[in-house]
């Protein structure tokens, strides 16, 4: 069913939209469809990212290239009846404007919104990635602004290409499958427990406890050790050179015995007062004993001292330890 | 040709190679003055001296130390004068060193952790789980002490004193109690980390209305505060977007959602890609979500990999340390009852 096509140049362009109005509205066989690019803001909750219309109205007449805009009309559920039913009305650009498309008591649940000329869309098409997002003017208020979708909502699409002199509605396309925008989940619904606990918190728990109970069983244990069980002490080894019981202090002029007090306990109580002998001689009775001579330097050897210190020479070692 | 050539190559190369390393040996060998019996006979001598070391011989009956306990033991060779002796202080000697150099260790990468050079403490904190960084403190602490204590160790193994001994028993199983705190705080809230909690709590914390200044808000306002700053600045210093992706943005309810358009912000501008003046490369394409504009990825692979190193780092080290410790005690419980002997 194609349209009139004008028959001379000079048809005024008032005429030829005449002309146009009079006729049917085409529906041409494509749908809009949702952008195939890969892009995260494809479906969002109040918007939907589609598809130009490229080429889908090239047999619309070929004045409608300066002539015809192209718009969309998003309708959610009820809103794809409603706007069939609308759609032949004159007034159906204003009939049922965005801010209470969606709110009130009997909404339409449709709404229209330019997307452009149609000489914006030709068949060609230009690199780049060029799309229309539905919804994207958010929370608008003129009558035919891109407004925001409603979240949750199913909604589903049609291009459709209006004469912009008279307003008519020429073309339209088939309506798009159902878009199911996103509804937002309540976060406070998000599962954030612990799903599963690693094996290494296990290994790491169990072995440290197990650690920390040896370790404290065996610390109670040397306790124990070190209180009930400790060996007994040897005697120190006593070696004979240190078994002096009695010597004479170095007292040269006054010589006393020294009474070892160490060995008083001892079995054979030979440094008690009974067995010491009562009477004191000093110099021949102790066979221990040492005998002392104090030498100065500063006495002026005698000839007498000097045979001794010759002597002397001549004795033993040890001996001569004792002249000091 | 090539093949003959590089034949020869090798050939030679194998040649001056084996050649060198002979002549090398031959002439340490003459200068240290010894030939190959020689060799033999010190590697011999060498390796007795070690045995003898850490087997007390009596006489040269060669009675290992753990026997003398049994009776057959020379009432004048006690192991306190024994080179047995010896060897065990200077082996506990140096597995005290390596806890001290091990209690370095533990404090530095404790250090380091709590720095959070990251700045994700705040994000954790919100959440609740910032127990790893209990575990990172007490890992501090213990790791000073295990500075000290082994050092007062070997101080007591020198002596060979019972009591310091058993003092420092005391004290390395308080640290080790201490230091066992950590490693278990650590390793299981590790556990805690999943995408999840910090999805929750971004939407939830994110752009929220800070609410009147009063003292008992002066938490929340904080981290209110907090977590949006560390999120405005890990997206753009990550070029990563929400925990998952920017997905996250859209499908869920946030304080964020509420406050902005779907449409003009269906995320953050921080996830947009900005040059390096900070203009953003497209706005409308970043708005679309379209690839080079936006940053794809989620944010929590640089969230969770540091903080899952944080939590095995602490837990691990700490164990091996612990494992280490344990040996070292047992190793000090010998030389105690070695001493009455």
């Amino acid at each position: 069913m194609a349209p009139h096509t004008p028959h001379t140049v000079s048809c005024v362009i008032f005429i030829v939209s005449v002309c146009i109005a009079a006729s049917q509205i085409t529906e041409v066989n494509y749908s809009p469809e949702v952008s195939s690019y890969k892009m995260a803001g494809r479906v969002t909750a109040n918007t939907v990212v589609l598809q130009l219309p490229r080429c889908y109205f090239n047999s619309a007449p070929s004045l409608c290239n300066f002539l015809c805009d192209v718009y969309l009309v998003p309708a959610v559920d009820s809103g794809v009846n409603n706007f069939d039913a609308d759609k032949t009305k004159a007034s159906i650009l204003s009939l049922s404007p965005y801010p209470t498309a969606f709110t009130g008591s009997n909404p339409k649940n449709y709404y229209l919104t330019k997307v452009g000329p149609l000489s914006n869309y030709p068949c060609v098409v230009p690199p780049g990635v060029m799309f229309f997002r539905a919804g994207a003017d958010g929370n608008c208020s003129t009558p035919n602004c891109n407004g925001a979708l409603p979240t949750g909502s199913t909604v589903r699409f049609k291009y459709l290409l209006f004469n912009s002199a008279t307003q008519a509605l020429l073309m339209e396309t088939n309506w798009s499958g159902e878009v199911i925008l996103y509804s937002l989940s309540n976060p406070a619904t998000i599962d954030d427990s612990m799903k599963r606990r690693s094996g290494g918190m296990i290994v790491i728990t169990s072995i440290l406890s197990v650690f920390l109970a040896l370790l404290l069983l065996l610390l109670i244990g040397l306790s124990i050790y070190a209180c009930r069980y400790t060996p007994e002490k040897e005697p120190l080894p006593s070696l004979g050179s240190l078994r002096v019981k009695k010597y004479d202090t170095h007292n040269v002029k006054q010589p006393q015995l020294y009474v070892n007090q160490g060995y008083v306990d001892e079995t054979k109580r030979y440094a008690s007062s009974e067995v010491l002998p009562s009477q004191l001689k000093i110099s021949e009775d102790l066979g221990d004993s040492v005998k002392l001579k104090r030498y100065q330097n500063y006495d002026p050897p005698s000839s007498e001292d000097k045979n001794t210190e010759k002597q002397t020479e001549q004795q033993t070692p040890q001996d001569k330890v004792y002249k000091v | 040709m090539q093949g003959v050539f590089f034949f020869f190559f090798f050939f030679f190369f194998f040649f001056f190679c084996v050649k060198f390393i002979v002549t090398t040996e031959q002439v340490k060998r003459h200068l240290l003055g010894f030939n190959g019996k020689n060799f033999l006979y010190m590697t011999h001598h060498v390796l007795n001296s070690a045995l003898n070391h850490c087997f007390i011989s009596i006489g040269n009956t060669g009675i290992p130390a753990w026997r003398l306990r049994t009776g057959c033991r020379d009432k004048t060779m006690a192991f306190y004068s024994s080179s047995g002796h010896r060897c065990l202080q200077s082996l506990l000697t140096w597995a005290n060193f390596v806890l001290v150099c091990c209690g370095i260790a533990l404090m530095a990468m404790c250090i380091y952790f709590i720095y959070d050079h990251e700045g994700v403490y705040v994000l954790v904190d919100a959440t609740g789980s910032e127990s790893v960084w209990r575990a990172a403190w007490i890992g501090l602490f213990t790791g000073f002490a295990f500075i000290c204590v082994p050092v007062f160790g070997m101080y007591a193994i020198m002596k060979s004193s019972k009591k310091l001994i058993f003092a420092y028993f005391i004290l390395m199983l308080i640290v080790f109690a201490f230091e066992m705190a950590s490693a278990i705080t650590a390793a299981t809230h590790k556990d805690w980390f999943s995408p999840n909690l910090f999805l929750k709590e971004m939407l939830q914390y994110y752009n929220k209305p800070l609410p009147g200044v009063v003292p008992s808000n002066q938490d929340e306002i904080y981290k209110i505060k907090g977590v949006t700053a560390a999120w405005n600045r890990i997206m753009i210093e990550k070029k990563c977007c929400g925990v998952n992706g920017p997905q996250d943005w859209v499908t869920f309810d946030s304080y964020f959602r509420q406050q902005n358009i779907d449409a003009d912000y269906p995320w953050p501008r921080q996830c947009c890609q900005q040059d390096a003046m900070g203009a953003f490369s497209s706005l409308d394409g970043c708005k679309i979500g379209l690839n080079p504009y936006l940053s794809n990825t989620g944010c929590y692979p640089y969230i969770g990999d540091y903080l899952r190193t944080f939590g095995l780092a602490v837990s691990w080290f700490g164990f091996s340390i612990l494992c280490w410790t344990f040996l070292v005690l047992l190793g000090m419980m010998a030389f105690y009852i070695l001493l009455d002997y």
